[in-house]
């Protein structure tokens, strides 16, 4: 984006008050799951044998886990895989995402077929169960979490891209520069990709928060990220016993509510950035 | 009509094909073939080991042993499941009925509650129920569907003690009244995470086509606003609807494998979770290839539903 424009979109994005907050959350979020772990030096897989299920106490706030870790802890490491997965998954999207859909719509012919495609094969099958199936298969870490999750977005990255280029790359100043003999690497970059790349800024909050609730599911279902780390998904996993969500409310509680405090916010970000992009869309 | 289900059709082979091919590729990725599974229980010297794999086919190159694997499946064996003993065929079966319970239900749940709000968030831009419609959609999206199954089991069965917190039936219970006491949370929460989008669609589709002349015309010529809303309004905004329903089936098939864990719902989610945590890989490929195809009929189905709700797809 050019400076001119980025100065307007923040101007835009700033009328959106509970957009900014939720911003700044975030912000403070991401500098507490880095910052606060080395400052409390509290260790996440610290087993104490005589603090089994502790309640919230002095010592420890958010209380113990079934085998007496510190469960402030584990909410703070967790925390950090959790927002990690969700970052770096969409990243891999885009990145994959990207470069198809823009290709397939400028050069269409038969990279247009096999990619779109193999786009609506993608989307034919549920991604969870995709997922599932791919990570039984490969044994479940967090890298592999974030890759499957990550190279399981593309097709929708793909398919908002390559909508647009498809009417970007009709439009008289493409022409007019292909006219004056332009190279097809700066048409590219220069005229389409600026042109048609807004859908993808509208929707990367969005996809950040679904990428961090697929991977706290996949945890909490025993598939994703596995123990020792943990994951505000697989912290709540022991929850699955009606047991454990009876009498230990304070083990999936606190990491829940992180949760859907994080996505709440993300989404409230991407709300602030839509509207700012695109006006019309507003409220719609 | 005939010609588009058959064109209609026709796509959707290929796509079959290459699920089924993935399937098939990635089950014979995951560690331990058929051959190592049986070479473990007895111990093989390595000349009876080839021979085992030559007797199992795995000596065939992959294309080959895919071709046999998917006439196996179009004459509906999916093997045996290594865990339970059992046919895939037969554990799929007894499992689908329920699963399709529970998501239909939740479909039609969301959809009855999520139109009319939608369509009175339309009609009143700005006045509470658009407030409301607001609120609903955001949280659609934001609650993570385990979370919300939690905290509804909590409430509900833990404190409350109202509804059960589990399964489909209570032993030796196998009245309507029963099935619906436990049908009734679960299929709630999966409405309440996906009637959001259904909402929002339904507001903006509707919103949209306010403002076309034909309202205009059908209000001036004196009729009924309900009129005007249901039968003009509504109407023609129903395909952006219906796509949104269309697009949520496969988000609910994997939503609702969370939701099936979360209250032991005998379902095809839980016995893939299950088969999933045993390594169990026949039935997992055999819940894929279901789950799978369900998708494919039900957007077939819903693009014919297009061309009766909009003739001039048709001719597109």
């Amino acid at each position: 984006m050019s400076n001119k424009k980025t100065d307007t979109f923040v101007k835009n994005f700033c009328k959106h008050k509970l957009a900014v907050v939720a911003f700044i959350v975030i912000v403070l979020e991401v500098l507490t799951v880095i910052f606060l772990p080395m400052i409390l030096r509290v260790d996440p897989n610290q087993i104490d044998a005589y603090q089994v299920g502790q309640a919230p106490s002095a010592e420890h706030i958010l209380g113990t886990d079934q085998v007496g870790r510190d469960l402030l802890a584990r909410i703070l490491y967790g925390g950090r895989v959790s927002l990690w997965v969700g970052f770096a998954s969409v990243v891999i999207s885009i990145v994959i995402g990207l470069p198809l859909g823009l290709l397939a719509g400028y050069y269409r012919g038969p990279l247009e077929t096999i990619v779109m495609r193999a786009a609506d094969v993608f989307m034919s099958v549920p991604p969870m169960i995709l997922i599932l199936v791919i990570v039984s298969i490969m044994d479940p870490s967090i890298s592999v979490v974030t890759i499957v999750i990550g190279v399981l977005g593309w097709p929708s990255i793909a398919r908002l891209l390559y909508a647009n280029v498809l009417s970007v790359r009709n439009k008289e100043y493409v022409e007019s520069a292909k006219a004056i003999g332009t190279k097809d690497r700066e048409l590219l970059f220069r005229y389409v990709l600026p042109n048609s790349i807004a859908p993808i800024w509208m929707n990367i909050a969005f996809r950040i928060s679904s990428a961090i609730m697929t991977e706290s599911a996949l945890s909490f279902l025993g598939a994703g990220v596995q123990p020792p780390d943990a994951s505000w998904g697989n912290i709540m996993y022991v929850a699955q016993s009606l047991g454990v969500l009876k009498k230990m409310p304070w083990v999936w509680i606190a990491p829940g509510l992180c949760l859907v405090f994080t996505i709440v916010c993300i989404n409230l970000v991407g709300e602030g950035v839509r509207d700012a992009l695109d006006p019309k869309m507003k409220r719609l | 009509m005939l010609k588009f289900i058959v064109k209609r059709i026709l796509i959707s082979i290929p796509i079959f094909l290459c699920i089924t091919f993935a399937v098939f590729v990635l089950s014979n990725l995951a560690p331990g073939s058929p051959a190592d599974v049986i070479a473990q229980a007895g111990n093989l010297t390595e000349e009876a080991y080839r021979q085992l794999e030559i007797s199992l086919g795995l000596d065939k190159p992959i294309y080959v042993r895919y071709a046999i694997w998917l006439g196996d499946l179009l004459k509906g064996y999916f093997g045996n499941s290594t865990t339970l003993y059992a046919p895939v065929s037969y554990l799929i079966q007894k499992r689908i009925g329920p699963s399709l319970l529970l998501t239909g239900t939740s479909i039609v749940l969301a959809t009855l509650l999520a139109i009319p709000l939608g369509v009175i968030a339309a009609c009143k831009p700005y006045s509470a129920w658009d407030n409301a419609s607001s609120v609903v959609s955001f949280l659609g999206v934001s609650l993570p569907s385990f979370f919300l199954c939690l905290v509804g089991i909590y409430v509900f069965s833990v404190k409350l003690a109202i509804l059960p917190a589990s399964g489909m039936h209570n032993p030796g219970d196998e009245s309507l009244g029963d099935l619906l006491r436990h049908l009734l949370l679960p299929s709630l929460i999966v409405c309440v995470l996906n009637m959001g989008s259904i909402v929002k669609q339904t507001r903006g589709a509707v919103l949209e086509v306010l403002g076309e002349d034909y309202i205009k015309t059908a209000r001036s010529k004196g009729l009924k606003e309900k009129v005007v809303i249901i039968k003009h309004a509504l109407r023609n905004a129903l395909i952006p609807i219906v796509t949104t329903i269309g697009m949520l089936v496969p988000m609910l098939v994997g939503g609702a494998v969370v939701t099936e864990q979360c209250f032991g719902w005998p379902g095809m989610g839980s016995l893939m979770i299950n088969a999933i945590s045993t390594r169990d890989y026949n039935t997992i490929m055999g819940c894929t290839v279901v789950i799978s195809v369900s998708v494919l009929v039900v957007n077939l189905l819903l693009d014919i539903l297009y061309t009766y709700l909009d003739p001039r797809i048709k001719k597109g």
